[in-house]
This record gives C-alpha cells, sequence and structure tokens, in this order.
C-alpha cells in the first residue's frame, strides 16, 4: 500500500518480523483508487484512544478511520501501566486518560540482550512516553504496533500532544480555510485525494494565490481526469475568454509549474494538475 | 481498547463538575502538612490532596494527581506522577478548559 512507507519502517520494526504491507496485500493485487489513499494515509496523526476507539465503529479489518480520516500512523502519550515480555514482543498497556489501549513492540531477533534490558527498564509502569506506531488488527483486537516507545521528559511535551490532538480534529472535522472541509462517506476515494488538506505549503487554489491563478488551477482541478495529455494555453484562454487576458493566463501558467501545481506533458504546450 | 474509565484533565473550577468521580488533577505543590498537601491547579486555584501513598516527593514541583473528587476543593489520591520542575500551568489549564467543554468529544 505505501512502499515509501514500509522503507522507512523496516528500520524500526526489526526486519523481517512483520510482513511487509506490499507483501501482505499481495502486490500489485490493489486497485490504484487504494494506492492512492494509501499517500493520504501515511501522515501521522496525534490521537487520543477514545478518538481510535470512536473511530473503530467506522473501520474495517485493515482500514482504521478517526474523524471519518483514514488514518495509519499514529502518535499519543499517555501512562504505561504494564510491560510484558513475550517470546516475540513486548507488550504493553497505555493509559491516556481517556481510555486504555494495548500496544505491541516487536523484538528485533538480532537485537543485542543489553537493548531489551534497557527497553524494559525504560518502559516500566507509571513512566509517561510518547509512543509512535500504526493501527493493527490482531486476532480481531485493535492493536498499536509501536516503531517507538520513548519516555516523556519535559511534560509540556504532554499538554502540547493534547492540543495537537484538538486541533487535528477541528481540521478535519470543522474544515480549514483553504481547504474544503472533508466530504462525508468512508474512505478517501481517489478523486478526493488532490483536494484532501494537507499540513502547510502553498495549496492549490489557497489563499496565496491570484484571481487568475485560481481560476487556472480551478480548470486543471476539473480536467485532470478527463485528458491524458492535458491542456493547453489556448484551451485555458477559451475557458477563461473576456475574464483574463493571455499574457495573465501565460504568467499564471508559468508561475504553478515553477510552483509544482502542474506540469508539462508531451511538449511546453500541454499542461497538467499534480494533484497538490 | 477500553474507554469506560477515562479521567478527565481538571483545574480547580472544573472540580465541582466531576464529584465523587475519577479526575487527573496537575498543579503545584506548595504546602505540605501531616497526610495532605495543598496545590495550586491549573487555574490558580488551590486544591487540598488527601494523601494515600506518603509524604514522599522527590522529582520537582509539579505532580499528576489521579484521584476521587471528594469537594470543590478536594480530591483524594489514588496515585500521582512527578511532572518534573519545569511545566507551564497556565497553557495546560487552555487543555483543561477545552478537553471538558468544546472539544470532550476528543477525551470523554
Amino acid at each position: 500500500m505505501m512502499d515509501s512507507y514500509n522503507a522507512g519502517a523496516s528500520q524500526f520494526a526489526g526486519g523481517g518480523f512483520m510482513p511487509s504491507q506490499g507483501q501482505a496485500d499481495g502486490g500489485g493485487l490493489n486497485s490504484p483508487a487504494q494506492k492512492r489513499a494509501g499517500s493520504q494515509t501515511s501522515t501521522l496523526r496525534a490521537v487520543t484512544i477514545k478518538q481510535l476507539f470512536d473511530g473503530a465503529q467506522n473501520s474495517s479489518d485493515d482500514i482504521h478511520m478517526v474523524d471519518n480520516q483514514e488514518i495509519q500512523n499514529v502518535t499519543l502519550v499517555g501512562k504505561l501501566l504494564s510491560c510484558d515480555e513475550l517470546s516475540t514482543q513486548l507488550k504493553l498497556r497505555l493509559d491516556d486518560g481517556t481510555g486504555t489501549a494495548e500496544v505491541c513492540h516487536w523484538i528485533d531477533a538480532d537485537q543485542e540482550p543489553e537493548q531489551l534490558a534497557q527497553k524494559k527498564a525504560d518502559w516500566r509502569p507509571g513512566v509517561y512516553a510518547r509512543v509512535h506506531g500504526n493501527m493493527r488488527n490482531f486476532e480481531n483486537k485493535r492493536t498499536i504496533v509501536a516503531f517507538s516507545i520513548r519516555p516523556i521528559v519535559d511534560f509540556n511535551e504532554l499538554t502540547y500532544h493534547l492540543l495537537s490532538c484538538m486541533f487535528q480534529h477541528a481540521y478535519f472535522t470543522t474544515g480549514s480555510a483553504t481547504a474544503p472541509a472533508p466530504m462525508g462517506g468512508l474512505g478517501p476515494s481517489a478523486q478526493m485525494a488532490p483536494t484532501m488538506p494537507q499540513y502547510g505549503g502553498d495549496q492549490a487554489g489557497g489563499a496565496n494565490m491570484t484571481p487568475v491563478q485560481r481560476a487556472v488551477i480551478g480548470i486543471f482541478q476539473k480536467a485532470d481526469s478527463t485528458s491524458s495529455q492535458g491542456i493547453t494555453t489556448g484551451d485555458l484562454a477559451n475557458a477563461l475568454a473576456g475574464q483574463f487576458s493571455a499574457q495573465e493566463i501565460q504568467n499564471a501558467v508559468t508561475h504553478l509549474v515553477e510552483e509544482g501545481h502542474v506540469y508539462t506533458t508531451i511538449d511546453e504546450f500541454h499542461f497538467r494538475f499534480s494533484g497538490s | 481498547m477500553e474507554v469506560s474509565n477515562a479521567k478527565p484533565r481538571v483545574n480547580f473550577s472544573q472540580l465541582r463538575k466531576f464529584m465523587g468521580k475519577k479526575v487527573l488533577l496537575v498543579g503545584e505543590i506548595q504546602v505540605m502538612q501531616n497526610n495532605t498537601v495543598r496545590m495550586k491547579a491549573a487555574d490558580g486555584g488551590m486544591v487540598t490532596v488527601e494523601l494515600t501513598k506518603g509524604p514522599h516527593f522527590d522529582g520537582g514541583e509539579f505532580w499528576e494527581f489521579e484521584g476521587v473528587v471528594q469537594s470543590p476543593t478536594s480530591v483524594k489520591e489514588e496515585s500521582r506522577t512527578s511532572y518534573g520542575d519545569r511545566f507551564d500551568l497556565a497553557t495546560y489549564n487552555e487543555v483543561c478548559r477545552l478537553s471538558c467543554d468544546k472539544y470532550t468529544q476528543v477525551f470523554l
């Protein structure tokens, strides 16, 4: 599903233990729509256990939802209640004040015994920790598979995390000024993906654009799925006739190319929307 | 995953809303006497915490108590965690305010 992510995950998850997502899915069996969704879900969400619990009602076996958004990578901050060593994993319970959840950390077969001992010493009950991981279904139980568990040293990080949870929840449930609120329904579709909100940057149709740039990119967004060669500046001039001059449109296209919103296709006169 | 044991993060003024319930109270310890501590909560209000785990407070002035609200000004300890000696109570107060009000669905 997310090849770029798996490359990174193998460093944390102790390569070999977890089949990579790509193998588990049988390689190319996924539809392009699912692949497209992958690039969106590989973002990192700050969440509470309550949010994961609520989202479970909308989730299927492989797809985990929070705020009607598909999620994969999550970060939580909470107190460790227990840490048990099994043959292949450390099994922990985390309490973040909103609930408790099971956290699993795979033990790397190549790991030195001292490293494991260090982890068990660091992750003792009562310690507050920042957990990075992703959601998995194990034996019909939703589990956080952690690739990083780090004890909290400065507790302002806890304050920061809780505020992040609220900010991101508000961002996805109430929308924002520059990005349309996510549409209803479960699972982001391929069509939706290009307009999904992203943090930072000069967004397509964003507030930093001039009216002519916004008008031009609007045409690119609509045209994208129907035209493989892309559209020409002549097409744009026709569509926007009477609103902007050919020179204004040309300047806007040049700007959009420089910013990476559109790119040239078969020649320097045909352009396509890059999807961001 | 289990959410039936959620504990709200409260300041002084919110204690009255959770009488008899378990809460997380974070503040700065001011005075310790007998088996209680006087603590400044995130909004500046003073709360009395009845200790059940002994009078030992190594690791800074800022502490989190998990406990049951006995009255609008007192909490009985069930467990405690040190938050060290550098903690921004004013910003944490915003967490208390927002998490028990506007964004309660994220927490409770």
